[in-house]
């Protein structure tokens, strides 16, 4: 006998009148420049690390309130992305926002980076923000600030952060959502 | 067209080049806004001609036309009852009987059911069972319930959308939202993409996630080009709720086309999608034999014994509380109050003179049950008969010389005077005991005769003692009257007694006594009228006590005449009395 359940319950459902946003960003950057320990300081997700070396990504969320409207951050941490690890580029369909991370105590990230902000920009045009992660640590012999400044102007905003002390973290989420909400 | 009538080549031709002249026309000259116009003004005939047969084609073929509909009505009816309540209220009422009737008559049928689904899952060998079973399985026992119950149960349903992975909507069974519905959504996009992209350069098409199984349920994911719709499913899923979830992915994608293309992260237009998903909520029990409710039947059986010997065991008490209640019957116990306390439980409170039958005696005596009743027993002096006649069998029963028989006493043969008149002592000392009544024996003569020498002089005292009773007995009398007040009847009466046993005395010491009675009156009036007067006062005196069984011989009256004393408060007004022997 097929029949139907009553009184089932719907997450979505009429009454609820705040109209809130929900929008992918993704975190991109070459491997072990603090991705995922950025995010680590911003959420507390379910799904573990584990995701990130079997499928490649890793999905937390984060609800900003700050904003012009509500949004709910569904923040895909992919893969650090290296001459060893594949890039995926359906993990992008659909992402309104990117951060590009790079570590200051490594100056080739910097390179890496844009290889990586190039490839990227083939598939999605969508606002960008440029982390210098790790700036608790010495900063390379080897940074070049000059260069960075040059690729300043592919991206909306840069900020210097550190996964370990918290730094500029949260400003830096605050603002990818006020990016892709005005934008 | 025209109609070709034969094959004549050349009129053929001509027939073409008028067909393609009549085409011409009708392309290229404005004549064809006239058609529009003459169209449109045809249109609502020609709609109407086809508009209920096209209706029902279209709800045959994908439901749709209710799907817009219901909306529309569930408004106009919204409307009607807040504008016109009072018009509904008219058009409802004459239903409202019929279906208050077949609410109550549902709910008590869903009563039965769920009262005799609860026993079996809780107490049937089966539940046992599979409680077991859930156990060994490492599940919870509603999982392996609804495994064992439901062919396949439908518990989720989600609808995502594929390029972000965002949740569009969610139904589910329970009321909870799962804050981590979002979550999966993405990450079930997540792992779509990730097999589309290890899977899809080997060969020709884009590869995607179909179904996903683990050890409790399913996920089956209907993909659409913008949406998927991602159904949680325990069991084994039918091909028809497949075909469910395939028509409704496919139904949204129609409705919503513009809302899923500019989707911004705004999910509320989704929202209305609720009711759709909700039918997919499906489910397809096992097929079992109808089961009857026999142990809601059983159960609600018990629970009306139980009440039925409630009620009886109520009713039994209350009906022993009356009988006690009115249980009073002059032997010496009185009830005072009997109240129910609970079941079989009675308090009875009751006066008690300590020669009546005992309590338990008695109760059985009614036959009531002794062990529902807390007895409080006060003492207390009874005049009962039956009570008075125990206290004589008492005292008589400790006396070897006396037998009571049939509320007489009988002196034996060892009985003396003297034991008869310490006898007749004795019992005058029980309260509300009638001597006359009884009567003490009386011995013979010769008896009399042998007794000791102390006996003449005991019964002379005796006899002194009535004398003198008899003497302080007064009948009185108003002023000038030889009328007796009413209460002298019961003094006569005592003048009576007093003498027969007096007179019964003097018979075993051989004398024969005289009542003498006096009249006397007072010094009012004239002497000659005082002297009749009491003369008068104990002729009648005289005579009551004849009627009362004294003899002629032995009552004699004779006047005092005026006694002299002060005035209108004199007590000289009177008769009295004096024994002679």
């Amino acid at each position: 006998m097929l029949g139907r359940s009553s009184s089932p319950h719907s997450i979505n459902s009429r009454d609820n009148q705040t109209i809130m946003l929900q929008k992918k960003i993704c975190v991109l950057g070459p491997t072990g420049v603090g991705k995922t320990s950025l995010i680590k300081q911003f959420v507390e997700g379910i799904f573990s690390e584990k995701y990130l070396t079997s499928i490649g990504v890793k999905i937390d969320k984060k609800l900003l309130i700050n904003g012009i409207r509500p949004v709910q951050l569904m923040i895909w941490d992919l893969e650090g992305i290296d001459k060893y690890s594949h890039f995926n580029p359906r993990y992008l369909r659909g992402a309104s926002g990117l951060i590009f991370v790079a570590d200051k105590s490594r100056f080739s990230s910097v390179s890496e980076l844009m290889e990586i902000y190039s490839l990227t920009k083939k598939h999605l045009d969508v606002p960008s923000i440029l982390a210098i992660n790790k700036d608790d640590l010495p900063q390379s012999i080897k940074w070049d600030q000059s260069i960075v400044d040059s690729h300043a102007q592919s991206f909306d905003r840069i900020f210097t952060t550190s996964a370990k002390t918290g730094q500029s973290v949260e400003e830096m989420f605050e603002q990818i959502g006020k990016l892709i909400t005005e934008s | 067209m025209s109609k070709l009538v034969d094959n004549d080549p050349e009129e053929l031709k001509q027939q073409a080049e008028k067909d393609l002249e009549k085409l011409r026309y009708l392309l290229l000259h404005q004549p064809l806004t006239e058609h529009q116009a003459e169209l449109q003004e045809n249109t609502r005939e020609m709609v109407k001609e086809v508009v209920t047969e096209a209706i029902r084609d279209r709800e045959l073929t994908d439901q749709s036309v209710s799907k817009v509909l219901i909306p529309v009505v569930e408004e106009s009816m919204q409307h009607s009852f807040t504008r016109q309540r009072g018009e509904m209220l008219n058009y409802i009422f004459p239903l409202v009987g019929d279906l208050v009737r077949k609410y109550v008559a549902a709910s008590l049928r869903d009563f039965i059911e769920k009262t005799n689904e609860i026993i079996e899952k809780s107490v049937s060998m089966e539940s046992i069972f599979w409680r077991y079973r859930a156990w060994r399985a490492g599940m919870p026992y509603a999982t392996y319930v609804a495994s064992q119950t439901y062919v396949f149960q439908i518990h989720n349903v989600l609808l995502i959308h594929k390029e972000t992975g965002a949740l569009l909507n969610a139904v589910n069974l329970t009321n909870e939202v799962d804050e981590n519905s979002e979550l999966v959504s993405a990450m079930l996009t997540a792992i779509n993409d990730f097999v589309a992209d290890s899977f899809s350069s080997k060969l020709q098409h884009d590869q995607q996630l179909d179904e996903i199984k683990t050890d409790d349920f399913t996920l089956f994911i209907k993909q659409g080009p913008s949406v998927a719709l991602v159904a949680s499913v325990t069991g084994s899923i039918s091909p028809s709720a497949k075909a469910k979830l395939q028509s409704t992915l496919e139904y949204i994608h129609k409705l919503y086309i513009k809302e899923i293309q500019n989707f911004d992260g705004d999910k509320t237009p989704f929202a209305e999608t609720t009711p759709i998903l909700e039918e997919c909520l499906l489910f397809e029990e096992k097929s079992t034999p109808p089961k009857k409710a026999w142990f809601a039947w059983v159960f609600i059986g018990i629970l009306a014994g139980l009440a039925g010997w409630y009620a009886y065991l109520s009713w039994q008490t209350s009906n022993v509380a009356s009988s006690l209640r009115e249980s009073n019957t002059n032997n010496g116990i009185v009830v005072t109050s009997a109240s129910v306390r609970g079941l079989q439980d009675i308090e009875l409170t009751l006066l008690r003179d300590k020669s009546a039958i005992s309590v338990s005696q008695w109760l059985e005596s009614l036959n009531l049950p002794a062990d529902w009743i807390q007895v409080n027993e006060i003492s207390f002096i009874s005049d009962a008969p039956e009570v008075i006649d125990n206290k004589i069998q008492t005292l008589i029963k400790e006396d070897p010389r006396f037998n009571y028989n049939e509320g007489k006493i009988e002196a034996l043969q060892s009985a003396q005077y003297s034991d008869v008149i310490a006898l007749e002592k004795s019992l005058s000392a029980i309260p509300g005991i009638d001597l006359d009544r009884i009567g003490m024996p009386t011995l013979k003569q010769d008896r009399l005769n042998s007794s000791n020498e102390s006996t003449a002089p005991m019964i002379r005292n005796m006899i002194g003692q009535l004398s003198a009773q008899l003497a302080s007995i007064q009948v009185l009398f108003d002023v000038n009257q030889s009328t007796m007040h009413p209460q002298a009847q019961s003094k006569l009466d005592e003048v009576v007694s007093t003498f027969q046993r007096l007179k019964q005395l003097a018979e075993n010491i051989q004398i024969t006594p005289t009542l003498l009675i006096i009249g006397a009156s007072d010094t009012l009036g004239a002497q000659s009228r005082n002297e009749v007067l009491s003369i008068e006062r104990a002729s009648k005196v005289r005579r009551e006590l004849l009627r009362r069984g004294l003899l002629e011989t032995e009552v004699v009256s004779v006047a005092a005449s005026q006694i002299e004393t002060s005035g209108k408060n004199s007590n000289a007004r009177k008769v009295i009395f004096a024994a002679l022997y």
